[in-house]
């Protein structure tokens, strides 16, 4: 540090404060540079044209006063040590700003040319233990994360192996097999399977911690999510002897989520009530909206199982919580599902709780925002703080070939029309709209996609070559596809940056409205 | 009618055998490579019905593979079928977009996967309708 010159940057309206502590910075013989700044904006505008080795900050400037001066300050340069200077009745101040992360407090009526220089000195090496100490801590984390997902990916290949001659001993593919032989295989496959999800937790909780998730939103009917995930656990439930069931509103219900994830989310919380409901017990699951909250959609898994103990009920969404009592060897998990239906939960947008009584049963409940065309589109047309320059509005129509138009087969058409849309769209970048309703003479999808005409009309290739290459859609349909580019305003700072993005949703909707009533495909 | 033929792109020795006797009880035909490189080769000589491949695979990992059977005239038709240890995550639409017809992760379904290989080869006109 003595062969380098040392860039100060002081912050400070009194211009008799800033004198004296310039005068003390040359006077002490030390190599300092000083910058001065006479309040937090001038401030700001000089550390981001070049970053200072230390800061001293007075805390009641013009345009900012007390801590709130360090934590806008240490927002910005989070790896410079900062000084909090402060005036003799005002050291309480000081402790504050320590509190906040600064380095260290300097009284002004204090102030001698040694002390100052040290103070500075000090604050440099220990900014650069913590820095130090801060790395190591994150490649420690990132150790564990590798190992965490490297193991997990490891142990299923044997895994795999288990799993595939144990089903073809069990399918009596490699000769017939003796009642108790059968048996005793089958609960091979049943312990492989319970640590095939065992495996999968891990890696998802590695994913998480590493902060990998990654959430793909779109508008979700919330019922046939329910639906779903019921009937791939009914067969669980029959063989516990217990009755699942879903209590769905008859209007279908619109969230903004992540479809794989929210069925990850059900199914966990059924599984979890399967787990812990005694035979002849009831789970029932329940979508609904409540009047007081109309912002959010409410989902519960009720069961009549053995209930969570008081003193547990704040445990459960921890990792690695195990319930105590739970003896039966079937209970044992690893105790990571429930966290990570938080996470997930919590990423989208939720809250995740539990109420429980012991004995009479548990209830699970989380809630996940209302969809909102808006909501959706807001990744796609706002673009680091601003309005993205180009948005494209891709209109596809697909009608069915007269010869094959039976219901049916268009029906399932569709479908697989759908899945090749949703190969050709990049998550990030483009929307696949909702459907807005099927026509029978064919139907309109709307892509809106974060990108100008050349990008619109990649796209449009990438379509077509698509649909080329299903054959079950290219035989039986006419595709014909067209983009159009949504005119995006020039954005004015002062609006804010939702009410532009409402503005051009509604852009977007006009435009689909009027492909829907112009074309012979509206219904 | 012949047996049709299944390619089976596996570097793990234990899942080649297992998936020939599944497959084997299901009335096909297989033959194998586990890597990249032979992966190719028994392709151009074999001319299977329908391939099985693993997306961790030493010399050429699946997607290099995929990429060379779509630009070869004689295999670009062939149907694929992927079935890996890697994530759906990421993977599965990469794969998809690639070429595939079917996703699976390790270990599939049983059934799931015998059905999404004889849907494919209806669909490619090897089994009847």
């Amino acid at each position: 540090m003595n062969d380098k010159r040392t860039r100060a940057l002081l912050v400070e309206d009194n211009p008799g404060d800033a004198f004296i502590v310039q005068e003390q910075l040359s006077r002490s013989g030390n190599c300092f540079d000083v910058e001065s700044a006479e309040d937090l904006s001038a401030a700001m505008m000089s550390v981001s044209i070049h970053q200072p080795d230390v800061v001293l900050l007075d805390l009641n400037l013009p345009d900012s006063r007390g801590t709130e001066t360090v934590r806008k300050m240490m927002h910005k340069i989070p790896h410079v040590p900062v000084l909090v200077l402060t005036g003799q009745d005002d050291e309480e101040m000081g402790v504050r700003a320590v509190q906040e992360g600064a380095q260290d407090y300097l009284v002004k009526g204090n102030l001698d040319g040694g002390r100052l220089v040290r103070a500075i000195k000090y604050a440099i090496e220990r900014q650069s233990l913590v820095l130090a100490l801060h790395h190591s801590r994150e490649q420690q984390l990132h150790f564990k994360d590798q190992l965490l997902s490297h193991v997990s990916h490891e142990l299923r290949s044997p895994l795999t192996c288990i799993h595939q001659f144990v089903t073809i001993l069990l399918d009596g593919l490699a000769g017939p097999l003796a009642t108790e032989q059968w048996e005793c295989l089958d609960t091979v496959l049943k312990s492989a399977n319970q640590l095939r999800s065992m495996i999968n937790d891990l890696l998802e909780t590695a994913t998480i911690e590493a902060g990998k998730l990654k959430l793909e939103f779109r508008c979700v009917v919330i019922n046939d999510l329910i639906k779903q995930a019921g009937e791939m656990l009914q067969a669980t439930a029959t063989a516990k002897g217990i009755t699942l069931s879903w209590d769905l509103t008859a209007e279908p219900l619109l969230v903004h989520a992540d479809p794989h994830r929210i069925l990850q989310v059900l199914i966990n919380l059924i599984e979890n009530a399967l787990k812990f409901t005694p035979k002849d017990g009831l789970v029932v699951v329940k979508a609904e909206t409540r009047d007081y909250d109309p912002e959010f959609v409410l989902v519960t898994v009720k069961d009549t199982g053995c209930g969570i103990a008081e003193q547990a009920k704040p445990l459960v969404f921890e990792r690695l919580f195990q319930e105590e009592n739970a003896s039966d060897k079937a209970r044992k998990g690893l105790g990571l599902g429930l966290s990570i239906c938080k996470e997930l939960v919590t990423r989208q947008g939720g809250r995740i709780w539990v109420e429980s009584e012991v004995g009479r049963g548990s209830t699970f409940s989380f809630t996940l925002p209302v969809f909102s065309l808006s909501k959706l589109l807001f990744p796609i047309i706002h673009d680091h703080g601003t309005v993205r320059e180009s948005i494209s509005l891709v209109t596809v129509k697909l009608a069915p070939i007269p010869v094959t138009s039976a219901l049916e087969i268009w029906g399932k058409t569709r479908r697989q029309f759908l899945d090749v849309l949703q190969r050709c769209i990049l998550p990030d970048k483009d929307v696949l709209l909702p459907s807005m309703g099927h026509a029978e003479m064919g139907e309109i999808f709307f892509i809106v996609a974060g990108t100008d005409a050349s990008g619109a009309e990649v796209l449009l290739k990438r379509i077509r070559e698509q649909t080329m290459r299903c054959s079950a859609v290219s035989a039986n349909s006419v595709l014909n596809v067209s983009s159009q580019q949504v005119e995006v305003f020039p954005a004015s700072d002062q609006q804010p940056l939702e009410d532009q993005v409402e503005a051009i949703t509604g852009l977007i909707l006009q435009a689909t409205a009027k492909a829907m009533n112009k074309g012979e495909y509206a219904r | 009618m012949n047996k049709p033929k299944i390619l089976i792109i596996d570097d793990d020795n234990d899942m080649r055998r297992a998936l020939h006797i599944r497959l084997r009880s299901q009335g096909y035909e297989t033959v194998f490579a586990g890597d990249g490189l032979s992966a190719m080769r028994t392709a151009l000589t074999e001319t299977p019905d329908l391939i099985l491949l693993d997306l961790g695979l030493p010399v050429g990992d699946g997607f290099v593979v995929m990429e060379r059977l779509q630009k070869n005239t004689k295999l670009s038709c062939i149907p694929i079928i992927v079935l890996t240890a890697r994530e759906c995550r990421g993977n599965q639409e990469k794969a998809l977009a690639a070429g595939c017809c079917a996703f699976f992760q390790k270990p599939a379904d049983n059934e799931e996967l015998m059905s999404a290989i004889e849907k494919a080869l209806k669909n490619s006109g090897v089994l009847l309708q």
